[in-house]
Parts: structure tokens; C-alpha cells; sequence
């Protein structure tokens, strides 16, 4: 019973973090600055690498749709692939995760937001230039290169963001695992 | 001297650190390039076709004559009857002659290029038009992304 109850928990707290990702995602927002990424590392950092996957997949899946950016399109699958990453990230640095130093790790997850955050616009940029080359016959370097190089104050602003709302999952993942063993 | 971690980190720190300052000195050298160009000529002329969507035939203002540094924005407001919003990040195309966003039909500005239109990648308030440009307004569907490119000219 008691294992039923936790399992229970923890299925209820993924949901709600899955909605308040979802919700967050499709709201009105500045360009390039978004929630989805913190929401699914803390996600990977909590439940594991697999449900940060999903979680990081199946809303960049429902945003393809409902986007206030419109229909995503060909890069929907880039933007599933870049976010499963970051759910990845998260489960990995959970096994590894600081356990002294406190400074040290809120230090760590906003340089691993800032790099995440490359990892992402890089996938997503290549996403981008494969839908140029099938639409147009400029080589897929020349438009990959082409867009890194015009998104670069966004990718700036993208990382800068992230670099910031990546310190909240420390407190969050810590707020999480505290309910649960509630 | 130091643990591994701290070096993975200063390592991944690094890593962002490069990769910023590269594409941000690669964007403003772009940038300075193109204004160079751009700057050559006091007056420049450039092609411009607007397309009203549904099929119809493009009107086109060939050869229309501008000053060196004018925005596409300012180029078009010269031919056509343009309203527009200002966002930070630049204006957005309200209509072209009373022809209105709608829905999921918007203008999108196209380039000509050697390889075929190419999709303007931002605002035309944001983009100075160069020598001998052929330039296309498009009122079409953007529910999908990207949009369909033109016909070829």
C-alpha cells in the first residue's frame, strides 16, 4: 500500500510538472525565453533520465501544435530530440549531483544551462537549415551557417535565460523530492 | 591541482564562452560587411514584386529608385501603401494597399538569390536594401513553417 501511495505521488507531481511546463510553453512570451528547458532538467533531476525524455519530448510535441508561433513543422522532431537531451542531462547530473558545497552546484546547473541551451539552438538551427535546403538549393552548411551566425544575439539571449532559470532547479528538485517523501 | 568536476565545468564554461563570442563577432561582422556594400552608391535601385495571395499575378516596380541606407520597409512604403506595428525586435507588416493579416495569412518578404527566394530572416524595418535587389511581398498562408517560397521569377 505504502508503495502504491509513493508511486501514486510521484505520478501525480510528474503531472503537474508536465502541465505547468506545458502551460508555461504556450503562453505569450519574449522570443527566446522559455521554461520548458528548467522545467525538464529538474524533471530528469527528480524522476530520471527516462521521465525528463518524455517530459522534455511530449511538450515540445503538443507546443509543435498549439504554439502561439504557429505550426512548427520539420522541426518539431529537432525540437523533441534537443529537449530529450536536456532530460537526459538532468538524470545524469542527479547521479552526480553536489552534495556539499551548495554554491558549487547552483554554480554547475547554470553552466550546464548555458551549454544545454547551445546543444538545443545548435539541433533546433539544424532543423531550420534542413528545411531551407529542401525548399531551396543552397547547400545545408551555407544555410546552418547562415543561421547561427543572423540568431546569434537570440542564441545569446537564450543562453543568458536559461543560464538564469537553470539556479531555480536546484531549490525546485529540493521542493519536489521534500513532497514526495512527505 | 584541481578535481576532475571542476575542470568538466570550467571545460563546459569555456566551451559556451567561445561559442558566443564567436557567433556574436561573426554576426556583427556580417553586419559591418553589409552595411559596407550597402553604402557604396548613393542611390541604389532595387525590383519589387507584391503578390496579394490567391493566385493572383505579381505587380511589379522595377528599377524603383532609392536612397543609399533605405529599410526594405521604406523601399515598399515608396510603391505601396504600408501599415505596420514597431516590436523591439522590429515591425510587423499589418497590410500592404488595405490587404490585411488574416487568420493564418500574413506578408511575408522574400529575396531573390542565386539559389532561389530566400525567406527574409528579419524584420523589413531591419534590413537595408542593396543594388540591383529583387525583393517579393508574399500575402500567404504561415500556419505551416516555413512558408512555400514563391514562383521563381
Amino acid at each position: 500500500m505504502k508503495s502504491n501511495k509513493f508511486n501514486t505521488r510521484r505520478v501525480a507531481m510528474f503531472s503537474v510538472l508536465t502541465a505547468i511546463g506545458l502551460g508555461l510553453q504556450l503562453l505569450p512570451r519574449p522570443p527566446n525565453v522559455e521554461f520548458t528547458s528548467t522545467i525538464t532538467f529538474t524533471a530528469g533531476v527528480v524522476f530520471g533520465s527516462i521521465m525528463g525524455i518524455f517530459l522534455g519530448a511530449f511538450v515540445m510535441f503538443v507546443n509543435s501544435f498549439l504554439s502561439p508561433w504557429g505550426f512548427t513543422g520539420l522541426n518539431m522532431p529537432f525540437q523533441m530530440t534537443g529537449m530529450s537531451i536536456i532530460g537526459i542531462a538532468g538524470g545524469l547530473y542527479s547521479k552526480t549531483i553536489h552534495k556539499g558545497d551548495s554554491r558549487q552546484s547552483y554554480l554547475e546547473v547554470a553552466i550546464l544551462g548555458a551549454f544545454l541551451t547551445i546543444i538545443y539552438d545548435i539541433i533546433t538551427d539544424l532543423g531550420f537549415a534542413t528545411q531551407g535546403v529542401l525548399f531551396t538549393k543552397i547547400p545545408l552548411s551555407d544555410v546552418f551557417i547562415s543561421l547561427i551566425i543572423t540568431g546569434a544575439l537570440f542564441s545569446v539571449l537564450h543562453v543568458a535565460s536559461n543560464t538564469l532559470l537553470f539556479t531555480s532547479s536546484i531549490p525546485m528538485a529540493k521542493a519536489i523530492r521534500e513532497l514526495l517523501r512527505k | 591541482l584541481f578535481a576532475k568536476r571542476t575542470l568538466l565545468f570550467v571545460s563546459l564554461g569555456l566551451t559556451v564562452w567561445g561559442f558566443l563570442a564567436s557567433v556574436t563577432a561573426g554576426y556583427y561582422y556580417y553586419l559591418y560587411n553589409d552595411s559596407l556594400t550597402k553604402s557604396q552608391r548613393p542611390i541604389v535601385y532595387v525590383n519589387i514584386g507584391i503578390n496579394y495571395g490567391n493566385d493572383t499575378s505579381t505587380k511589379w516596380f522595377n528599377r524603383t529608385t532609392v536612397v543609399s541606407g533605405y529599410t526594405l520597409l521604406d523601399t515598399t512604403m515608396l510603391v505601396a501603401t504600408v501599415k505596420y506595428e514597431v516590436f523591439p525586435i522590429g515591425s510587423i507588416i499589418d497590410s500592404i494597399n488595405n490587404v490585411t493579416n488574416q487568420g493564418s495569412s500574413a506578408w511575408i518578404w522574400w529575396m531573390y538569390t542565386s539559389y532561389g527566394w530566400f525567406q527574409g530572416q528579419v524584420a523589413s524595418d531591419r534590413y537595408i536594401v542593396g543594388d540591383n535587389e529583387t525583393y517579393y511581398w508574399h500575402y500567404q498562408n504561415v500556419y505551416a513553417w516555413p512558408p512555400q517560397p514563391p514562383p521563381l521569377p
